[in-house]
């Protein structure tokens, strides 16, 4: 598969993705800002923030690049307002301007790339390729 | 930022961090682990970002109360309300790691919005290994390393410094220097609270009643004036450090003999302010003299 940041992670050891991760069809919410065209809606953390990786160990920077997702918009919205409530309870906004404002909705599937294990909250880790086309699989299904 | 705080600017920070690792994350960190060259524990919190900058709230914990909130029993709202220096920080850090200001915050005015939800209990589902890791491991230090001194130093300096808040700024500073001199001088966590109590004493009362009764090399170039909460904090993290550093053995025993006098005098003045604590602290220290002539004895029966 040619990932999306397949300069960045190449030469990671232990290699990334994980050899666990496995290709997948699911449909699946990721948190997305105020429209779908928002250029961070699909953009790794390592990526908006580069710096973020000084220091990290190879598995840490894997985890950088990767996209989170969710198996269900339950899920999707508990771990936001865990979240919320947690570091900025009395302020979504604050919430909004880092993790997304919406749920938006849509089907990985084979060709989009490898996902890990979904934990016991309903979140996975995601590689995505380059010739992904995200912005027309997903769609904004509902505010946070 | 949306918020604006209302604190004491600092250059930086008096103590250094040192990241352990993250104990929540969504694409990045969101509470972080941090220990000082001291092994004290902090906490940093997430709070907001602009186009400049992310602002962390950064807190100092005990490891029974980092421990309580790992297992869900203290929310992390009471973690920050409970914070004993009754002072927080404000880091803004930048994209390229750069810290771009310190506020230190009383906890009274933190803003609203950046106050966890009251029922903002732990849940191990959403945290990191490092947090389930962590979680295991304070269970076990906590039920091994209960040091009796530990109990009477936090005793002591809460009851010293534990209303007004300019002194909560001067303990935050300071307590790093009192550790760092003696571990500088003594290498022993035994002597610790040998030379720690009647320094906090020192600050406590300098803070309140002249300054007539010290008689120590540091203080002489502040005898003539008034002395400030950033004098104390200046000489203290400077002077007295660097003053205990240089003294060869002798002198170093004659300043902790005037020390032990002025502490003496300072008790005797206001015995109803200090007489307790001290006598806990002349207990604490005959106990950790008993223990080390044991030690030495021991140690001589082996050589």
């Amino acid at each position: 598969m040619n990932f999306f940041y397949e300069n960045e992670i190449s030469g990671f050891q232990p290699p990334c993705p994980p050899e666990s991760y496995k290709t997948i069809t699911l449909p699946c919410c990721r948190w997305v800002f105020d429209t779908m065209h928002h250029p961070d809606n699909f953009k790794a953390q390592a990526d908006k923030r580069p710096r973020v990786l000084n220091d990290k160990s190879d598995a840490e920077k894997c985890a950088y690049f990767a996209l989170s997702f969710h198996i269900d918009a339950q899920h999707s919205r508990d771990h936001f307002n865990f979240l919320v409530n947690n570091f900025c309870g009395r302020d979504k906004e604050l919430a909004y301007t880092r993790f997304g404002r919406n749920i938006a909705v849509g089907t990985l599937s084979e060709t989009d790339g490898v996902a890990g294990d979904a934990d016991a909250y309903g979140h996975f880790n995601f590689h995505h390729v380059k010739d992904n086309n995200f912005i027309s699989k997903f769609e904004i299904s509902e505010a946070l | 930022m949306k918020y604006e705080l209302i604190g004491v600017e600092m250059k930086k920070l008096t103590f250094e961090l040192i990241k352990r690792g993250d104990l929540i994350y969504y694409e990045g960190p969101v509470l972080s682990h941090f220990v000082d060259e001291f092994g004290r524990e902090y906490l940093m919190s997430w709070k907001e970002m602009d186009d400049e900058a992310n602002r962390w709230l950064l807190f100092h914990v005990s490891t029974a109360e980092l421990h309580k909130y790992l297992s869900a029993k203290l929310s992390l709202y009471s973690l920050i309300r409970k914070t004993e220096s009754g002072t927080v920080f404000f880091l803004d850090i930048d994209d390229e790691a750069e810290i771009k200001s310190i506020k230190c915050v009383e906890i009274a005015a933190i803003p609203t919005a950046y106050l966890p939800g009251r029922d903002s209990y732990f849940e191990i589902e959403y945290a990191t290994y490092y947090a389930r890791h962590l979680a295991e491991n304070l269970k076990t230090i906590l039920k091994n390393e209960k040091r009796p001194q530990d109990d009477f130093l936090e005793t002591a300096a809460t009851q010293l410094f534990g209303v007004n808040s300019h002194e909560h700024s001067v303990i935050t500073h300071n307590s790093s220097c009192f550790r760092a001199i003696s571990d500088h001088r003594f290498r022993n966590l035994y002597t610790h609270s040998l030379i720690n109590f009647p320094l906090l004493l020192h600050v406590h009362a300098n803070m309140r009643f002249s300054y007539q009764n010290i008689d120590l090399p540091w203080y002489v170039s502040t005898f003539n004036r008034d002395i400030t909460i950033d004098d104390l904090i200046d000489f203290f993290n400077v002077n007295a450090t660097n003053a205990l550093r240089n003294f060869n053995e002798a002198e170093f025993t004659a300043v902790l003999e005037k020390i032990l006098d002025s502490t003496i005098i300072i008790v005797q003045t206001h015995p109803e302010q200090y007489e307790s604590l001290y006598n806990s602290w002349k207990r604490v220290v005959k106990k950790e003299i008993e223990e080390i002539n044991t030690i030495e004895r021991l140690l001589e029966s082996k050589i």
